[in-house]
């Protein structure tokens, strides 16, 4: 073979680097160093962490270890005001402190455990990403095999069978902001394995194709979605196993979001690291506030945006670089502008090849490179934008396609058609054009420039863009809401937001199992502890409502609280909503937890009976039906603030409804409809509002609690706190000693076999085999006179020779006889049960 | 010839053992499974695994490693017996070479490797990891001639599976053929009867063009021996064994029959003691021992890491006795692990301490 050139070392496969960027690679600290994620300190340090389970710093190109020994930690967060490290680590969200300073980490603080786990490997942990208030939010894997998963009668498909529910919370992500915290914010994820923090406290997450999962995608999270993988589903109050199981594809499809952007497989991605957001401010050239993700698979960078069409986001992909020396899984801008990417070529193929780099984007601060910029969608077609003027020929081609959404892994781009292209235009500047094409919603657009060149004749950088239009615009564009005061952060939603899904309906405890005796530190709140004296008690101590709020006479910071309330029955159609029986209990004069009827009575979910008014609503509704009393119990912590004035703390809120747990160390965002301004201890105070009736009775209040002492023994108040929390999060469950699979049994009919092997050990006994058929007896009994005779019993020949007293008719006795007569003949090989083994001759 | 190198003796072979044994094994391990240094069994060979690479890097040493060249140490006579009996410890495939060639001339043809002697191949790779893949949306007919290496004698027989046009030439002599035309079940698979020694092959092998590379493929010998020849992603892993050092060492792996909640506190007399931070009891303990991540380090971890030593018999025993346990943190003071619960609302402490060379206390705080 002539001229035989070895690549010794993979070279980048078809490396593509934009105009103007250049890749660069550190080398790695020696030994077993696969890196899984990384983040930048502010004085310049870098931290990567280890699959192998190990923290580094890189400062003035010197690695040091930090910290070691974990398990598979795969994301790293820098807390400046702490100084301190946080890493998902698979069993925890760990805090990694350095008390004396000597770079080497000496305490490992649990952050949270309150996750489930089973051991499976497959149970990775994601994160953490921060939002502005200094809260941690990561994702929990579900396990690629286990029990609990959720087939819906689709093939397996190519890459995997169905991933599966082993613990609770998988398939889950949650938010926690400080030791013990564990606020499961959203379902139905699978292997969210990418996860970020938009510069608006969004919270956005990747995942990749799979079963329920068509292919790789970008999901905007919201608190209480549902994202389209049912196997998590069983940890939602209004979910069971049992009922997942009996739902189909079309159910979980009425009940999903749909991802904000569609990645295409093998065009864009296979397996998408997390997303971060250039806030470089044009040091990583002309792409500012777009959001670039890395691929594990495809070893590239590329480039989404989004744009809110009718309250949703939904957006637009285009690839960037591409030849990375290992897979991608974590991005991180440093303070110079330089985009980082923690790499690795483990469990999964990726392009690259090698097992594991570190390398960073760098733009050298002029040239641009000639790209499709972004795209937006119009009424009739698209806009796209490109970084410099386009030449003469300009010929977009269009397709159009969608996914199916199922069990199977992945999904096809099913219904792939052209598109006609009319109407085109070009922009005076010719660096934006518009065109119209056929728009239908639910589908992407693959808007394609193929051999575009630009004015002076170079080549584009990548040809393609995607745009996932879950939504056209609507024909009136719904008139834009001035920002509220409050930025609910981290949730996705924004006050009274009627698209929010509703807490799912639960039924209260009884009125017996909510009465809580009156604490000895109580002070009762009677006739004599209230300042309006519109608001009386009756002879039974009940309050009705009266006109203007009603203040406590006394102030109070932290404390816990219990009263009951009553809605006065009403079935008049203009007292619905809002106007059925609404109040509020004003916790320190500010903080509303809203009282409103919400038995039957719909409204938006941040309105609520027991909701943090305009913020958070309830865990679940427990409202009792109109005319019943019912209980707040209510556990607060005051807000603390600096002497400046500004927040240190917020007001933290747990809370039962009758009973039920509906809001757990939960955050208020300010007052009602306005930011936290400084106080100190104020009244407690109850709401008038417009509407229909509602009293009030046994009212009193704990003043001077310490919150933290008092949570837990305040969780244990009506036995049903955390429930998902306890069930399992230390079983062990090996996936490998599952169960043996039974043999069936084949010489009886499947439904003979259900009746009768009622332990479903496929074996019947003798004792199976006639209790079955002595059921059977009444039934055919119709008569009821205790005997089968010729026309309840339909086989003359069996019923003459069981007849034994030749009365004509079976008595329970001779009726049993038949049968007893005929287990020997199914009990083909004589063992004494029927068996698998036993086989027609 | 044995092993890919003329004229090695029994003689030669056991001078290199010794010198395995005298020298390299202290970074490489005695079974050569590796420790400080690289495996030199498995299939990943950092700087080629030809005999004139391994000598090389025997010559010359690895720079900014450890490795340092062993020329003006040993005698040429020696390095080439240390070399050769590295390769006499080697099983499996290597130095796979992959060419890619043109697909228009090998349309409609059996593909043998004569056809491959008029075209000029347009890429030839050296695989570092012996495993066939190819570049994303490649197209081509590629031809990869590699080596391999027996230890177990008995029949061998190669398993493709079948997608495209596949031929399988060992030492010359075809002994596959599949083809997508043909009814399933029609290949031609030929048994090998093969002595220990070394062997080439080569694959020819073409398919439609597609987002993804799906050659599939391993050579499968007597009792459970299984080459594989495709389809993974480089990750040519460093072994890593978790040692007790000065100081306790607490550790969270994955260990079989263990709750993954586990800390494995490693304390400086080799004793590991398994507690379980949910139920504040100690699950299991060793002494004489080390935690073994390696096996967890391929793929996705989809196997567990190992605690090699001997358990210490009735070490389990609840230590807090409280349903109500809070797990706080750890840390490892000197050589003491140190573990922080809240029990019962109480902040409570349980502290590991070595006891002579095999054995622990447990004092709580």
């Amino acid at each position: 073979m002539k001229s035989l050139i070895f690549a010794l070392l993979a070279a980048p496969l078809l490396a593509q680097i934009p105009a103007g960027y250049k890749l660069e690679t550190v080398p790695l600290p020696k030994g077993a160093v696969t890196v899984l994620g990384l983040c930048h300190k502010p004085d310049g340090t870098l931290a990567v962490v280890s699959w192998e389970g190990e923290v580094w710093e890189y400062k003035n190109k010197a690695w040091t270890k930090f910290a070691e020994n974990l398990m598979e930690p795969n994301g790293i967060h820098y807390d400046e005001k702490e100084d301190s490290y946080y890493v998902a680590q698979k069993p925890e969200l760990t805090r990694l402190v350095d008390h004396n300073k000597d770079g080497i980490c000496d305490r490992y603080e649990c952050v949270t455990d309150a996750f489930g786990i089973s051991g499976e490997y497959h149970e990775y942990h994601y994160g953490p990403v921060v939002d502005s208030l200094g809260r941690k939010y990561a994702s929990l894997n579900l396990g690629a095999r286990g029990e609990f998963v959720v087939p819906d009668g689709k093939p397996k498909g190519k890459g995997g069978g169905n991933m599966a529910y082993n613990a609770p919370w998988r398939g889950w992500v949650y938010r926690s902001d400080r030791r013990g915290h564990f606020q499961p914010l959203a379902s139905g994820f699978r292997s969210p394995c990418g996860i970020g923090m938009s510069p608006s406290d969004e919270l956005f997450i990747t995942e990749n194709q799979g079963d329920w999962v068509a292919d790789c995608c970008l999901y905007h999270v919201r608190e209480g979605n549902f994202y389209g993988h049912p196997a998590s589903l069983p940890a939602r109050p209004d979910f069971t196993k049992e009922k997942v199981l009996s739902l189909k594809a079309a159910d979980f499809d009425k009940l999903r979001t749909p991802p904000a952007i569609w990645f295409p497989r093998e065009a864009i991605a296979n397996s998408p690291g997390s997303p971060v957001w250039d806030t470089t401010d044009g040091k990583f050239g002309p792409f500012k506030n777009q959001i670039f993700i890395t691929d594990q698979r495809q070893s590239n960078y590329f480039r989404c945006g989004v744009e809110k069409v009718d309250g949703d986001y939904q957006g637009w992909c285009v690839d960037f670089l591409r030849g990375t020396s290992s897979g991608g899984v974590k991005l991180a801008f440093d303070q110079q502008g330089r985009l980082w990417s923690a790499q690795v070529g483990r469990g999964w193929f990726s392009v690259g090849g090698k097992r594991t780099a570190l390398q960073y984007a760098e733009w050298d601060g002029n040239t641009t490179p000639f790209a499709i910029h972004s795209s937006q969608l119009t009424k009739t077609g698209f806009e796209v934008n490109f970084t410099e003027p386009l030449g003469p020929e300009i010929t977009p081609a269009v397709t159009n396609y969608h996914y199916h959404y199922y069990s199977t892994y992945g999904s096809p781009m099913v219904d792939e058609k052209e598109l006609k292209v009319t109407n085109f235009k070009l922009s005076k500047d010719r660096k934006t054009v518009t065109f119209d094409v056929p728009l239908t919603a639910g589908k992407v657009y693959t808007i394609k420039f193929p051999e575009q060149k630009n004015a002076k004749a170079r080549p584009l950088e990548f040809d393609t863009i995607y745009y996932t239009a879950n939504k056209l615009l609507p024909a009136k564009q719904a008139r834009q809401k001035k920002p509220h005061a409050i930025k609910l952060v981290g949730s996705g939603w924004v006050r009274n937001d009627k698209t929010r899904p509703h807490p799912p309906v639960v039924a209260p405890l009884s009125g017996k199992d909510c009465v809580v005796p009156v604490p000895a530190k109580a002070t009762v709140l009677d006739a004599s502890q209230w300042t309006n004296p519109d608001w009386k008690f009756d002879a039974q101590g009940v309050m009705p409502r009266g006109k203007g709020s009603n203040a406590t006479k006394e102030s109070y910071g932290s404390a816990r609280i219990h009263l009951e309330f009553c809605f006065d029955p009403s079935d008049d159609l203009n007292w619905t909503g809002q106007l059925y029986g609404n109040s509020g209990v004003f916790l320190m004069s500010g903080y509303e937890l809203q009282v409103v009827n919400s038995y039957q009575n719909p409204t938006f979910a941040d309105g609520h009976c027991g909701s943090i008014y305009g913020q958070q609503p309830p865990r679940a509704n427990a409202c009792r039906k109109p005319g019943k009393w019912q209980s707040y119990d209510i556990l607060y912590k005051a807000p603390e603030f600096h002497d400046n004035g500004s927040l240190l703390e917020p007001l933290r809120v747990t809370m039962y409804h009758n009973g039920i747990l509906i809001h757990q160390d939960a955050w208020a965002y300010g007052e009602v409809g306005k930011p936290y301004k400084k106080h100190g201890p104020l009244p407690l105070k109850i709401q008038d509002h417009k509407g229909t009736g509602v009293s009030f009775r046994n009212l009193w209040i704990v003043p001077h609690v310490d919150y933290d002492q008092s949570l837990a023994s305040f969780l244990g108040n009506f036995g049903n706190s955390p429930e998902h929390f306890v069930e399992a999060t230390n079983k062990i469950e090996n996936p490998k000693s599952q169960k043996p699979k039974l043999v069936k049994i084949t010489i009886l009919p499947v439904g003979m076999v259900r009746g009768m092997d009622l332990n479903r050990d496929q074996v019947i006994t003798p004792k199976e085999f006639l209790d079955y058929r002595a059921k059977q007896f009444d039934p055919k009994d119709k008569n009821g006179d205790g005997f089968l005779d010729a026309k309840e019993f339909s086989h003359p020949k069996a019923l003459k020779g069981s007849d034994k007293n030749k009365d004509g008719k079976l008595s329970r006795e001779e009726h049993l006889n038949i049968f007893r007569g005929q287990f020997p003949n199914v009990d083909t090989n004589k063992d004494g049960k029927i068996t698998a083994n036993d086989k027609r001759k | 010839m044995l092993f890919g190198v003329a004229n090695v003796t029994a003689a030669d072979l056991e001078r290199g053992k010794t010198l395995y044994s005298q020298i390299c094994f202290t970074c490489h391990g005695p079974t050569l499974d590796g420790g400080i240094g690289p495996s030199l069994k498995d299939q990943y060979w950092h700087h080629g695994s030809s005999p004139s690479a391994i000598l090389d890097v025997i010559d010359h040493g690895v720079e900014g490693s450890e490795m340092i060249g062993y020329k003006d140490v040993f005698s040429e006579v020696d390095r080439l017996a240390l070399r050769d009996f590295l390769l006499s410890q080697q099983e499996g495939v290597r130095e796979m070479i992959r060419s890619i060639y043109p697909p228009e001339f090998f349309k409609e043809k059996r593909l043998t490797p004569d056809l491959f002697k008029t075209g000029e191949s347009t890429s030839q790779t050296l695989l570092p990891e012996n495993w066939i893949y190819m570049p994303r949306n490649a197209v081509g007919v590629i031809r990869v001639t590699a080596k391999v290496h027996i230890q177990k004698p008995g029949s061998y027989h190669f398993a493709i599976r079948r997608l495209g046009r596949t031929a399988v030439y060992f030492e010359g002599e075809e002994v596959h053929y599949s083809d997508d035309s043909k009814p399933k079940g029609d290949d031609f698979n030929k048994a090998l009867d093969l002595k220990p020694g070394s062997y080439t092959f080569e694959i020819l092998h073409t398919e439609k063009k597609s987002h993804a590379y799906r050659f599939h493929g391993t050579l499968t010998g007597p009792a459970g021996t299984r080459f594989p020849l495709s389809g993974r992603s480089l990750q040519g892993n460093i072994p890593k064994i978790i040692v007790a050092g000065p100081e306790v060492k607490i550790v969270r792996k994955w260990i079989k029959d263990l709750p993954p909640r586990a800390l494995l506190c490693l304390l400086p007399n080799k004793v590991i003691v398994a507690y379980n931070t949910v139920d504040g009891s100690i699950l299991k303990a060793w002494h004489s021992a080390e935690i073994n991540q390696t096996p967890s380090l391929p793929d996705r971890s989809q196997k567990q890491s190992e605690i090699n030593g001997t358990e210490i018999s009735e070490s389990t025993r609840p230590i807090l006795k409280s349903s109500n346990i809070e797990f706080i943190a750890y840390e490892s003071k000197g050589d003491k692990a140190l573990i922080h619960s809240v029990v019962d609302g109480k902040p409570t402490t349980v502290t590991l301490v070595p006891q002579s060379d095999n054995s622990f206390t447990i004092s709580i705080q």
